[in-house]
Protein backbone atom coordinates (compact mmCIF):
# COMPACT_ATOMS: atom_id res chain seq x y z
CA UNK A 1 0.00 0.00 0.00
CA UNK A 2 1.03 3.63 -0.43
CA UNK A 3 2.54 5.45 2.51
CA UNK A 4 4.85 4.19 5.22
CA UNK A 5 4.39 0.76 6.72
CA UNK A 6 6.37 -0.27 9.73
CA UNK A 7 6.66 -3.71 11.25
CA UNK A 8 8.36 -4.77 14.50
CA UNK A 9 10.42 -1.56 14.54
CA UNK A 10 12.95 -1.31 17.36
CA UNK A 11 15.49 1.53 17.47
CA UNK A 12 17.48 3.82 19.77
CA UNK A 13 20.69 5.75 20.31
CA UNK A 14 24.09 4.33 21.22
CA UNK A 15 22.88 0.97 22.52
CA UNK A 16 19.90 2.44 24.40
CA UNK A 17 16.61 1.14 23.03
CA UNK A 18 13.92 3.81 22.77
CA UNK A 19 11.40 2.48 20.26
CA UNK A 20 10.11 -1.02 20.96
CA UNK A 21 8.30 -3.29 18.57
CA UNK A 22 6.27 -0.72 16.65
CA UNK A 23 4.02 -1.88 13.82
CA UNK A 24 1.56 0.26 11.91
CA UNK A 25 0.81 2.30 8.82
CA UNK A 26 1.16 6.01 8.05
CA UNK A 27 -1.08 6.15 4.97
CA UNK A 28 -0.41 8.29 1.89
CA UNK A 29 -2.98 10.99 1.16
CA UNK A 30 -3.50 11.84 4.83
CA UNK A 31 -1.97 13.85 7.66
CA UNK A 32 -1.06 11.62 10.61
CA UNK A 33 -0.20 13.17 13.95
CA UNK A 34 2.25 11.50 16.31
CA UNK A 35 1.26 12.36 19.87
CA UNK A 36 2.62 11.32 23.25
CA UNK A 37 4.19 12.67 26.43
CA UNK A 38 7.76 14.05 26.62
CA UNK A 39 10.30 11.30 26.07
CA UNK A 40 7.76 8.87 24.60
CA UNK A 41 9.82 8.44 21.40
CA UNK A 42 8.07 10.76 18.92
CA UNK A 43 11.26 12.44 17.66
CA UNK A 44 13.15 9.15 17.66
CA UNK A 45 10.39 7.58 15.58
CA UNK A 46 10.55 10.39 13.01
CA UNK A 47 14.36 10.28 12.87
CA UNK A 48 14.30 6.52 12.45
CA UNK A 49 11.74 6.76 9.64
CA UNK A 50 13.98 9.44 8.09
CA UNK A 51 16.85 6.92 8.05
CA UNK A 52 19.08 8.66 10.60
CA UNK A 53 19.09 5.87 13.19
CA UNK A 54 19.88 2.17 12.88
CA UNK A 55 16.87 -0.05 13.50
CA UNK A 56 15.65 -3.62 13.67
CA UNK A 57 12.42 -4.60 11.98
CA UNK A 58 11.15 -3.26 8.68
CA UNK A 59 10.24 0.13 7.21
CA UNK A 60 8.64 0.30 3.76
CA UNK A 61 7.99 3.45 1.75
CA UNK A 62 5.14 2.42 -0.57
CA UNK A 63 6.66 -0.52 -2.45
CA UNK A 64 10.29 0.15 -1.49
CA UNK A 65 12.17 -1.23 1.48
CA UNK A 66 13.64 1.82 3.25
CA UNK A 67 16.96 0.03 3.79
CA UNK A 68 17.39 -0.44 0.03
CA UNK A 69 17.26 3.29 -0.78
CA UNK A 70 20.49 5.10 -1.67
CA UNK A 71 21.03 8.37 0.27
CA UNK A 72 20.10 10.34 -2.83
CA UNK A 73 16.92 8.35 -3.45
CA UNK A 74 16.02 8.77 0.20
CA UNK A 75 16.66 12.53 -0.06
CA UNK A 76 14.28 12.75 -3.00
CA UNK A 77 11.61 10.64 -1.35
CA UNK A 78 11.66 11.70 2.32
CA UNK A 79 11.80 15.25 3.69
CA UNK A 80 12.48 15.61 7.41
CA UNK A 81 11.85 18.87 9.28
CA UNK A 82 14.06 18.93 12.35
CA UNK A 83 14.55 21.55 15.02
CA UNK A 84 16.49 24.77 14.40
CA UNK A 85 19.81 24.45 12.53
CA UNK A 86 23.24 25.54 13.67
CA UNK A 87 23.68 29.29 13.52
CA UNK A 88 27.46 29.11 13.30
CA UNK A 89 27.56 30.23 9.69
CA UNK A 90 25.47 33.12 8.38
CA UNK A 91 23.73 31.46 5.43
CA UNK A 92 20.89 33.50 3.95
CA UNK A 93 17.29 32.24 3.95
CA UNK A 94 17.51 31.86 0.15
CA UNK A 95 20.68 29.77 0.40
CA UNK A 96 19.21 27.51 3.09
CA UNK A 97 16.04 26.88 1.10
CA UNK A 98 18.04 26.21 -2.08
CA UNK A 99 19.94 23.48 -0.20
CA UNK A 100 16.63 21.56 -0.28
CA UNK A 101 17.37 20.90 -3.96
CA UNK A 102 20.55 19.01 -3.11
CA UNK A 103 19.10 15.53 -3.79
CA UNK A 104 17.93 16.73 -7.21
CA UNK A 105 21.27 18.22 -8.29
CA UNK A 106 24.53 16.79 -9.50
CA UNK A 107 27.37 17.78 -11.82
CA UNK A 108 25.85 15.72 -14.61
CA UNK A 109 22.19 16.43 -13.98
CA UNK A 110 20.46 19.79 -14.36
CA UNK A 111 17.90 20.61 -11.72
CA UNK A 112 15.09 21.67 -14.05
CA UNK A 113 12.41 22.47 -11.50
CA UNK A 114 14.82 23.93 -8.93
CA UNK A 115 14.08 27.65 -9.16
CA UNK A 116 10.35 27.09 -9.27
CA UNK A 117 10.41 24.79 -6.24
CA UNK A 118 12.48 27.27 -4.24
CA UNK A 119 10.18 30.21 -5.04
CA UNK A 120 7.15 28.10 -4.21
CA UNK A 121 8.66 27.11 -0.87
CA UNK A 122 9.43 30.78 -0.12
CA UNK A 123 5.88 31.72 -0.97
CA UNK A 124 4.26 28.96 1.07
CA UNK A 125 6.19 29.97 4.20
CA UNK A 126 5.92 33.73 3.41
CA UNK A 127 9.67 34.20 3.30
CA UNK A 128 10.00 36.23 0.09
CA UNK A 129 10.97 39.40 1.92
CA UNK A 130 13.40 37.58 4.19
CA UNK A 131 15.31 35.80 1.39
CA UNK A 132 18.48 37.84 1.79
CA UNK A 133 18.46 37.89 5.59
CA UNK A 134 20.92 35.59 7.37
CA UNK A 135 19.76 32.79 9.70
CA UNK A 136 21.35 34.26 12.86
CA UNK A 137 19.48 37.53 12.28
CA UNK A 138 16.03 35.82 12.24
CA UNK A 139 13.64 35.08 15.10
CA UNK A 140 13.08 31.46 16.18
CA UNK A 141 9.80 31.21 14.28
CA UNK A 142 11.30 32.66 11.10
CA UNK A 143 14.11 30.10 11.31
CA UNK A 144 11.59 27.31 11.75
CA UNK A 145 9.70 28.52 8.67
CA UNK A 146 12.99 28.58 6.76
CA UNK A 147 13.74 24.96 7.65
CA UNK A 148 10.20 23.92 6.68
CA UNK A 149 10.64 25.79 3.39
CA UNK A 150 13.87 23.86 2.76
CA UNK A 151 11.90 20.61 2.98
CA UNK A 152 9.12 22.00 0.77
CA UNK A 153 11.79 22.86 -1.84
CA UNK A 154 13.00 19.27 -1.55
CA UNK A 155 9.62 18.17 -3.02
CA UNK A 156 9.52 14.84 -1.18
CA UNK A 157 6.79 12.21 -1.39
CA UNK A 158 6.89 11.84 2.39
CA UNK A 159 6.95 14.70 4.90
CA UNK A 160 8.16 13.91 8.42
CA UNK A 161 7.90 16.93 10.72
CA UNK A 162 9.16 17.08 14.30
CA UNK A 163 7.00 19.61 16.16
CA UNK A 164 6.90 21.87 13.10
CA UNK A 165 4.78 24.59 14.70
CA UNK A 166 6.55 24.77 18.08
CA UNK A 167 7.91 28.28 17.39
CA UNK A 168 5.29 29.50 14.90
CA UNK A 169 2.73 32.21 15.53
CA UNK A 170 -0.92 31.07 15.12
CA UNK A 171 -1.21 32.56 11.65
CA UNK A 172 1.84 30.74 10.27
CA UNK A 173 0.93 27.55 12.13
CA UNK A 174 -2.46 27.61 10.43
CA UNK A 175 -0.86 28.20 7.03
CA UNK A 176 1.58 25.36 7.61
CA UNK A 177 -1.12 22.82 8.47
CA UNK A 178 -3.28 23.94 5.56
CA UNK A 179 -0.28 23.44 3.32
CA UNK A 180 0.25 19.95 4.77
CA UNK A 181 -3.40 19.14 4.15
CA UNK A 182 -2.98 20.19 0.52
CA UNK A 183 0.11 17.97 0.24
CA UNK A 184 -1.91 15.07 1.63
CA UNK A 185 -4.69 15.82 -0.84
CA UNK A 186 -2.08 15.52 -3.62
CA UNK A 187 -1.35 12.00 -2.40
CA UNK A 188 1.74 12.65 -0.27
CA UNK A 189 2.36 11.06 3.11
CA UNK A 190 2.50 13.53 6.00
CA UNK A 191 3.45 12.67 9.60
CA UNK A 192 3.93 15.40 12.21
CA UNK A 193 4.68 15.13 15.90
CA UNK A 194 2.96 17.57 18.24
CA UNK A 195 2.17 18.23 21.86
CA UNK A 196 -1.09 20.00 21.13
CA UNK A 197 -3.78 17.30 20.94
CA UNK A 198 -6.17 19.76 19.36
CA UNK A 199 -3.88 20.28 16.37
CA UNK A 200 -4.38 16.59 15.68
CA UNK A 201 -8.12 16.93 16.29
CA UNK A 202 -8.35 19.77 13.79
CA UNK A 203 -5.92 18.78 11.07
CA UNK A 204 -5.17 15.09 11.45
CA UNK A 205 -6.97 12.29 9.66
CA UNK A 206 -5.03 9.70 11.65
CA UNK A 207 -3.28 9.70 14.99
CA UNK A 208 -0.49 7.60 16.48
CA UNK A 209 -0.08 7.88 20.23
CA UNK A 210 3.29 6.90 21.68
CA UNK A 211 3.98 5.94 25.27
CA UNK A 212 7.34 4.82 26.66
CA UNK A 213 8.64 3.94 23.21
CA UNK A 214 5.65 1.82 22.24
CA UNK A 215 2.69 2.57 20.01
CA UNK A 216 -0.12 2.90 22.58
CA UNK A 217 -2.92 3.61 20.11
CA UNK A 218 -3.31 4.25 16.39
CA UNK A 219 -6.19 4.85 14.02
CA UNK A 220 -8.59 7.48 12.73
CA UNK A 221 -8.47 10.69 14.75
CA UNK A 222 -12.05 10.43 16.00
CA UNK A 223 -11.55 6.80 17.05
CA UNK A 224 -8.29 7.36 18.93
CA UNK A 225 -8.82 10.71 20.61
CA UNK A 226 -10.99 9.54 23.49
CA UNK A 227 -10.91 10.67 27.08
CA UNK A 228 -9.85 7.30 28.47
CA UNK A 229 -7.05 6.82 25.91
CA UNK A 230 -5.66 10.32 26.52
CA UNK A 231 -5.90 9.92 30.29
CA UNK A 232 -4.08 6.60 30.25
CA UNK A 233 -1.29 8.01 28.08
CA UNK A 234 -0.79 11.46 29.59
CA UNK A 235 -1.98 10.87 33.16
CA UNK A 236 -4.35 13.87 33.46
CA UNK A 237 -8.10 13.71 33.03
CA UNK A 238 -9.24 14.95 29.62
CA UNK A 239 -12.63 16.50 28.97
CA UNK A 240 -14.11 17.15 25.55
CA UNK A 241 -15.56 20.45 24.36
CA UNK A 242 -17.13 21.56 21.12
CA UNK A 243 -16.04 24.66 19.24
CA UNK A 244 -16.98 26.24 15.93
CA UNK A 245 -13.55 26.76 14.43
CA UNK A 246 -12.63 29.79 12.34
CA UNK A 247 -9.36 31.38 11.35
CA UNK A 248 -8.49 35.03 11.87
CA UNK A 249 -10.21 36.15 8.67
CA UNK A 250 -13.39 34.52 9.89
CA UNK A 251 -13.22 31.85 7.18
CA UNK A 252 -14.19 28.32 8.25
CA UNK A 253 -11.30 25.91 7.69
CA UNK A 254 -11.15 23.96 4.46
CA UNK A 255 -10.23 20.87 6.42
CA UNK A 256 -12.55 18.22 7.77
CA UNK A 257 -15.66 20.41 8.06
CA UNK A 258 -16.67 22.93 10.68
CA UNK A 259 -17.37 21.58 14.16
CA UNK A 260 -14.75 19.62 16.04
CA UNK A 261 -14.43 17.82 19.32
CA UNK A 262 -11.44 19.26 21.14
CA UNK A 263 -9.78 18.16 24.37
CA UNK A 264 -8.66 19.95 27.48
CA UNK A 265 -6.63 18.49 30.35
CA UNK A 266 -8.09 19.22 33.78
CA UNK B 1 41.03 41.57 -7.21
CA UNK B 2 42.66 38.91 -5.02
CA UNK B 3 44.69 37.73 -8.00
CA UNK B 4 45.88 41.29 -8.66
CA UNK B 5 47.02 41.81 -5.07
CA UNK B 6 48.61 38.37 -5.10
CA UNK B 7 50.51 39.33 -8.27
CA UNK B 8 51.80 42.52 -6.61
CA UNK B 9 52.92 40.59 -3.50
CA UNK B 10 54.67 37.97 -5.66
CA UNK B 11 56.58 40.70 -7.53
CA UNK B 12 57.49 42.43 -4.29
CA UNK B 13 58.73 39.22 -2.70
CA UNK B 14 60.87 38.27 -5.68
CA UNK B 15 62.57 41.60 -6.24
CA UNK B 16 62.95 42.92 -2.67
CA UNK B 17 65.78 41.93 -0.35
CA UNK B 18 69.43 42.69 0.30
CA UNK B 19 70.02 42.47 -3.44
CA UNK B 20 67.42 44.49 -5.36
CA UNK B 21 66.59 42.97 -8.71
CA UNK B 22 64.15 44.63 -11.12
CA UNK B 23 60.84 42.84 -11.91
CA UNK B 24 61.87 42.45 -15.55
CA UNK B 25 65.13 40.81 -14.53
CA UNK B 26 63.26 38.52 -12.12
CA UNK B 27 60.87 37.45 -14.88
CA UNK B 28 63.81 36.79 -17.22
CA UNK B 29 65.65 34.76 -14.60
CA UNK B 30 62.56 32.64 -13.89
CA UNK B 31 61.34 32.07 -17.42
CA UNK B 32 64.39 32.31 -19.70
CA UNK B 33 66.77 29.38 -20.06
CA UNK B 34 69.77 31.68 -20.59
CA UNK B 35 69.11 34.91 -18.67
CA UNK B 36 71.46 37.89 -18.91
CA UNK B 37 71.56 38.45 -15.13
CA UNK B 38 74.68 37.83 -13.06
CA UNK B 39 75.16 34.28 -11.71
CA UNK B 40 74.69 35.69 -8.22
CA UNK B 41 71.31 37.21 -9.13
CA UNK B 42 70.25 33.96 -10.78
CA UNK B 43 71.24 32.05 -7.68
CA UNK B 44 69.35 34.44 -5.36
CA UNK B 45 66.14 34.33 -7.39
CA UNK B 46 66.10 30.66 -8.39
CA UNK B 47 67.51 29.05 -5.27
CA UNK B 48 66.48 31.38 -2.46
CA UNK B 49 63.64 33.78 -3.22
CA UNK B 50 61.51 31.62 -5.51
CA UNK B 51 61.50 28.50 -3.27
CA UNK B 52 60.75 30.68 -0.25
CA UNK B 53 57.94 32.51 -2.02
CA UNK B 54 56.50 29.28 -3.44
CA UNK B 55 56.64 27.71 0.03
CA UNK B 56 54.84 30.63 1.70
CA UNK B 57 52.15 30.71 -1.02
CA UNK B 58 51.59 26.95 -0.90
CA UNK B 59 51.54 26.80 2.91
CA UNK B 60 49.15 29.77 3.12
CA UNK B 61 46.75 28.23 0.60
CA UNK B 62 47.01 24.86 2.27
CA UNK B 63 46.37 26.10 5.81
CA UNK B 64 43.50 28.42 4.82
CA UNK B 65 41.68 25.80 2.70
CA UNK B 66 42.27 23.24 5.42
CA UNK B 67 40.73 25.62 7.98
CA UNK B 68 37.72 26.37 5.76
CA UNK B 69 37.10 22.66 5.15
CA UNK B 70 37.47 21.66 8.81
CA UNK B 71 35.12 24.44 9.90
CA UNK B 72 32.53 23.35 7.32
CA UNK B 73 32.81 19.60 7.91
CA UNK B 74 32.62 19.96 11.68
CA UNK B 75 30.07 22.80 11.54
CA UNK B 76 32.26 24.67 14.00
CA UNK B 77 33.83 28.06 13.20
CA UNK B 78 36.53 27.51 15.83
CA UNK B 79 37.91 24.41 14.12
CA UNK B 80 41.23 24.93 12.43
CA UNK B 81 44.22 22.73 11.69
CA UNK B 82 45.73 23.65 15.02
CA UNK B 83 42.76 23.49 17.38
CA UNK B 84 42.48 19.83 16.35
CA UNK B 85 45.93 18.99 17.70
CA UNK B 86 47.92 19.00 14.46
CA UNK B 87 50.33 21.75 15.53
CA UNK B 88 51.10 20.22 18.90
CA UNK B 89 51.62 16.82 17.31
CA UNK B 90 54.01 18.28 14.74
CA UNK B 91 55.77 20.25 17.48
CA UNK B 92 56.27 17.18 19.65
CA UNK B 93 57.45 15.11 16.67
CA UNK B 94 59.95 17.79 15.67
CA UNK B 95 61.12 18.20 19.27
CA UNK B 96 61.82 14.48 19.48
CA UNK B 97 63.64 14.61 16.12
CA UNK B 98 65.78 17.58 17.19
CA UNK B 99 66.43 16.03 20.61
CA UNK B 100 67.70 12.88 18.91
CA UNK B 101 70.26 14.87 16.96
CA UNK B 102 68.27 16.61 14.23
CA UNK B 103 67.54 13.59 12.12
CA UNK B 104 64.28 13.23 10.21
CA UNK B 105 62.79 16.35 11.81
CA UNK B 106 60.20 16.87 9.05
CA UNK B 107 59.27 13.20 8.99
CA UNK B 108 58.91 13.10 12.77
CA UNK B 109 56.82 16.29 12.72
CA UNK B 110 54.56 14.85 10.02
CA UNK B 111 54.11 11.60 11.91
CA UNK B 112 53.45 13.55 15.11
CA UNK B 113 50.81 15.71 13.41
CA UNK B 114 48.94 12.70 12.03
CA UNK B 115 49.24 10.76 15.29
CA UNK B 116 47.84 13.71 17.27
CA UNK B 117 44.94 14.08 14.90
CA UNK B 118 44.27 10.33 15.03
CA UNK B 119 44.28 10.53 18.80
CA UNK B 120 41.82 13.46 18.78
CA UNK B 121 39.55 11.53 16.38
CA UNK B 122 39.66 8.43 18.51
CA UNK B 123 38.93 10.31 21.70
CA UNK B 124 36.09 12.22 20.09
CA UNK B 125 34.61 9.10 18.51
CA UNK B 126 34.74 7.21 21.79
CA UNK B 127 33.19 10.18 23.59
CA UNK B 128 30.32 11.22 21.36
CA UNK B 129 30.57 9.66 17.93
CA UNK B 130 32.86 12.38 16.48
CA UNK B 131 30.44 15.26 16.89
CA UNK B 132 31.80 18.72 16.12
CA UNK B 133 31.98 19.86 19.73
CA UNK B 134 33.64 16.67 20.97
CA UNK B 135 36.11 16.86 18.06
CA UNK B 136 37.25 20.37 18.97
CA UNK B 137 37.32 19.56 22.69
CA UNK B 138 39.36 16.41 22.04
CA UNK B 139 41.76 18.44 19.87
CA UNK B 140 42.25 20.94 22.68
CA UNK B 141 42.86 18.19 25.26
CA UNK B 142 45.33 16.37 22.98
CA UNK B 143 47.07 19.71 22.25
CA UNK B 144 47.49 20.44 25.94
CA UNK B 145 48.99 17.04 26.68
CA UNK B 146 51.36 17.18 23.71
CA UNK B 147 52.40 20.75 24.53
CA UNK B 148 53.47 19.48 27.93
CA UNK B 149 55.52 16.87 26.05
CA UNK B 150 57.19 19.63 24.00
CA UNK B 151 58.07 21.50 27.20
CA UNK B 152 59.53 18.29 28.60
CA UNK B 153 61.77 17.83 25.56
CA UNK B 154 62.84 21.48 25.76
CA UNK B 155 63.88 20.88 29.36
CA UNK B 156 65.76 17.72 28.42
CA UNK B 157 67.47 19.09 25.33
CA UNK B 158 70.12 21.38 26.90
CA UNK B 159 72.02 23.02 24.05
CA UNK B 160 69.47 21.95 21.40
CA UNK B 161 66.65 23.87 23.07
CA UNK B 162 67.23 26.90 20.83
CA UNK B 163 66.83 24.72 17.72
CA UNK B 164 63.50 23.46 19.04
CA UNK B 165 62.29 26.96 19.89
CA UNK B 166 63.31 28.28 16.47
CA UNK B 167 61.58 25.40 14.69
CA UNK B 168 58.40 25.94 16.71
CA UNK B 169 58.16 29.55 15.58
CA UNK B 170 57.97 28.59 11.91
CA UNK B 171 60.07 29.86 9.04
CA UNK B 172 60.35 29.70 5.25
CA UNK B 173 64.01 30.59 5.09
CA UNK B 174 65.89 27.75 3.49
CA UNK B 175 62.67 26.21 2.08
CA UNK B 176 63.20 23.85 -0.85
CA UNK B 177 61.14 23.75 -4.03
CA UNK B 178 60.46 20.06 -3.40
CA UNK B 179 58.91 20.60 0.03
CA UNK B 180 56.90 23.56 -1.29
CA UNK B 181 55.68 21.42 -4.18
CA UNK B 182 54.56 18.67 -1.77
CA UNK B 183 52.62 21.22 0.28
CA UNK B 184 51.12 22.67 -2.90
CA UNK B 185 49.99 19.23 -4.09
CA UNK B 186 48.30 18.60 -0.72
CA UNK B 187 46.52 21.96 -0.99
CA UNK B 188 45.33 21.35 -4.55
CA UNK B 189 44.09 17.86 -3.74
CA UNK B 190 42.05 19.10 -0.78
CA UNK B 191 40.81 22.11 -2.72
CA UNK B 192 39.60 19.98 -5.64
CA UNK B 193 37.77 17.49 -3.41
CA UNK B 194 36.17 20.22 -1.30
CA UNK B 195 35.04 22.20 -4.37
CA UNK B 196 33.48 19.02 -5.81
CA UNK B 197 31.50 18.59 -2.59
CA UNK B 198 30.94 22.34 -2.09
CA UNK B 199 27.14 22.13 -1.93
CA UNK B 200 27.27 19.13 0.38
CA UNK B 201 29.64 21.06 2.65
CA UNK B 202 27.11 23.91 2.81
CA UNK B 203 24.45 21.48 4.05
CA UNK B 204 26.87 19.83 6.48
CA UNK B 205 27.79 23.15 8.04
CA UNK B 206 24.09 23.69 8.89
CA UNK B 207 24.63 21.20 11.69
CA UNK B 208 24.67 17.51 12.34
CA UNK B 209 21.95 15.59 10.61
CA UNK B 210 20.65 18.21 8.18
CA UNK B 211 22.90 17.11 5.30
CA UNK B 212 21.97 13.48 5.89
CA UNK B 213 18.28 14.27 5.44
CA UNK B 214 19.15 16.03 2.18
CA UNK B 215 20.57 12.79 0.80
CA UNK B 216 24.25 13.60 1.40
CA UNK B 217 26.62 10.68 2.07
CA UNK B 218 27.72 12.56 5.14
CA UNK B 219 30.05 10.01 6.72
CA UNK B 220 31.99 9.25 3.55
CA UNK B 221 32.46 12.94 2.67
CA UNK B 222 33.31 13.84 6.26
CA UNK B 223 36.01 11.19 6.59
CA UNK B 224 37.54 11.88 3.16
CA UNK B 225 37.70 15.62 3.70
CA UNK B 226 38.99 15.29 7.29
CA UNK B 227 41.83 13.05 6.10
CA UNK B 228 42.73 15.37 3.19
CA UNK B 229 42.46 18.49 5.38
CA UNK B 230 44.71 16.87 7.98
CA UNK B 231 47.31 16.02 5.35
CA UNK B 232 47.10 19.54 3.92
CA UNK B 233 47.73 20.99 7.38
CA UNK B 234 50.36 18.46 8.47
CA UNK B 235 52.56 18.90 5.36
CA UNK B 236 53.36 22.62 5.92
CA UNK B 237 53.68 22.05 9.69
CA UNK B 238 56.26 19.31 9.03
CA UNK B 239 58.32 21.33 6.57
CA UNK B 240 58.08 24.89 7.84
CA UNK B 241 57.12 24.69 11.52
CA UNK B 242 54.15 26.04 13.40
CA UNK B 243 52.38 28.86 11.58
CA UNK B 244 49.18 29.63 13.44
CA UNK B 245 46.07 31.68 12.73
CA UNK B 246 46.16 31.49 8.90
CA UNK B 247 43.77 28.50 8.95
CA UNK B 248 41.48 30.22 11.40
CA UNK B 249 41.55 33.85 10.28
CA UNK B 250 41.81 33.30 6.50
CA UNK B 251 38.39 31.64 6.01
CA UNK B 252 36.73 33.99 8.51
CA UNK B 253 37.97 37.07 6.63
CA UNK B 254 36.68 35.62 3.35
CA UNK B 255 33.29 34.80 4.92
CA UNK B 256 32.91 38.43 5.98
CA UNK B 257 33.09 39.47 2.33
CA UNK B 258 31.64 36.54 0.36
CA UNK B 259 29.38 34.79 2.89
CA UNK B 260 29.60 31.17 4.03
CA UNK B 261 28.81 29.39 0.73
CA UNK B 262 31.68 26.93 0.27
CA UNK B 263 32.46 27.04 -3.45
CA UNK B 264 33.42 30.75 -3.50
CA UNK B 265 34.73 30.51 0.07
CA UNK B 266 37.23 27.77 -0.77
CA UNK B 267 38.51 29.47 -3.93
CA UNK B 268 38.96 32.79 -2.14
CA UNK B 269 40.52 31.07 0.90
CA UNK B 270 43.06 29.37 -1.39
CA UNK B 271 44.14 32.70 -2.89
CA UNK B 272 43.63 34.72 0.29
CA UNK B 273 45.61 32.28 2.45
CA UNK B 274 48.48 32.32 -0.07
CA UNK B 275 48.38 36.11 -0.09
CA UNK B 276 48.26 36.39 3.70
CA UNK B 277 51.20 34.12 4.32
CA UNK B 278 53.36 35.45 1.48
CA UNK B 279 52.68 38.94 2.86
CA UNK B 280 53.43 37.86 6.41
CA UNK B 281 56.67 36.22 5.29
CA UNK B 282 57.58 39.44 3.44
CA UNK B 283 56.97 41.40 6.63
CA UNK B 284 58.99 38.85 8.63
CA UNK B 285 61.89 39.24 6.17
CA UNK B 286 61.63 43.04 6.09
CA UNK B 287 61.67 43.21 9.90
CA UNK B 288 65.03 41.48 10.06
CA UNK B 289 64.20 37.80 9.49
CA UNK B 290 61.70 37.33 12.30
CA UNK B 291 59.99 33.91 12.50
CA UNK B 292 56.90 34.04 10.29
CA UNK B 293 54.81 32.19 12.92
CA UNK B 294 55.32 35.14 15.25
CA UNK B 295 54.06 37.58 12.63
CA UNK B 296 50.94 35.52 11.84
CA UNK B 297 50.12 35.12 15.54
CA UNK B 298 50.76 38.80 16.30
CA UNK B 299 48.60 39.96 13.39
CA UNK B 300 46.10 37.08 13.37
CA UNK B 301 45.13 37.24 17.04
CA UNK B 302 43.82 40.81 16.99
CA UNK B 303 42.17 40.28 13.58
CA UNK B 304 40.31 37.25 14.95
CA UNK B 305 39.19 39.28 17.97
CA UNK B 306 37.90 41.95 15.62
CA UNK B 307 35.97 39.35 13.58
CA UNK B 308 34.45 37.92 16.77
CA UNK B 309 33.31 41.31 18.03
CA UNK B 310 31.98 42.26 14.60
CA UNK B 311 29.95 39.05 14.29
CA UNK B 312 28.59 39.44 17.79
CA UNK B 313 27.43 42.95 16.84
CA UNK B 314 25.53 41.51 13.85
CA UNK B 315 23.37 39.22 15.97
CA UNK B 316 19.80 40.28 16.81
Amino acid sequence: MKGISVSSLTAGYGGRTILRDISGVLPAGAVTFILGPNGSGKSTLLRTLGGALPFRGRIRFSERDAASLSPRERGRMVGVVTQSPSLNFPFTVGEVITMGRLPHRSFLERDEGGKKAVSRACKEMELEELRDRTLPSLSGGERQRTMIAQVIAQEPEIFLLDEPSSALDPNHALKLFRFLERMAAEGKTVAASAHDINLAAEFGSFVWIMKEGRLAAAGKTGDVLKGDVLSSVYGSTFVPYRREWTDFSGTPPACNGGEKILWRAV
Amino acid sequence: MLLLILGIVVLWRLQAGDMRISPAAVAEILFSSSPEATPQEILVVRSIRFPRLFASLAAGASLAVSGAVLQGVLGNPLADPYTLGIASGAALGASVGIHLGGIWVSGAAFAGALAALGLAFLLSWRARGASSISMVLSGIVVSSILSAGVTLFKALSDERVSAIVLWLMGSFSGASVESAAAVFCGAVLLFAAAEWWGRELDAMSLGEGRAFFLGVREKRIKITLLVLASLAAALPAASFGIIGFVGLVGPHLVRLVLGPSHRPLLAASFLGGALLLAGADGAARALGELPVGVITALAGGPVFCWILVRQRGGDP
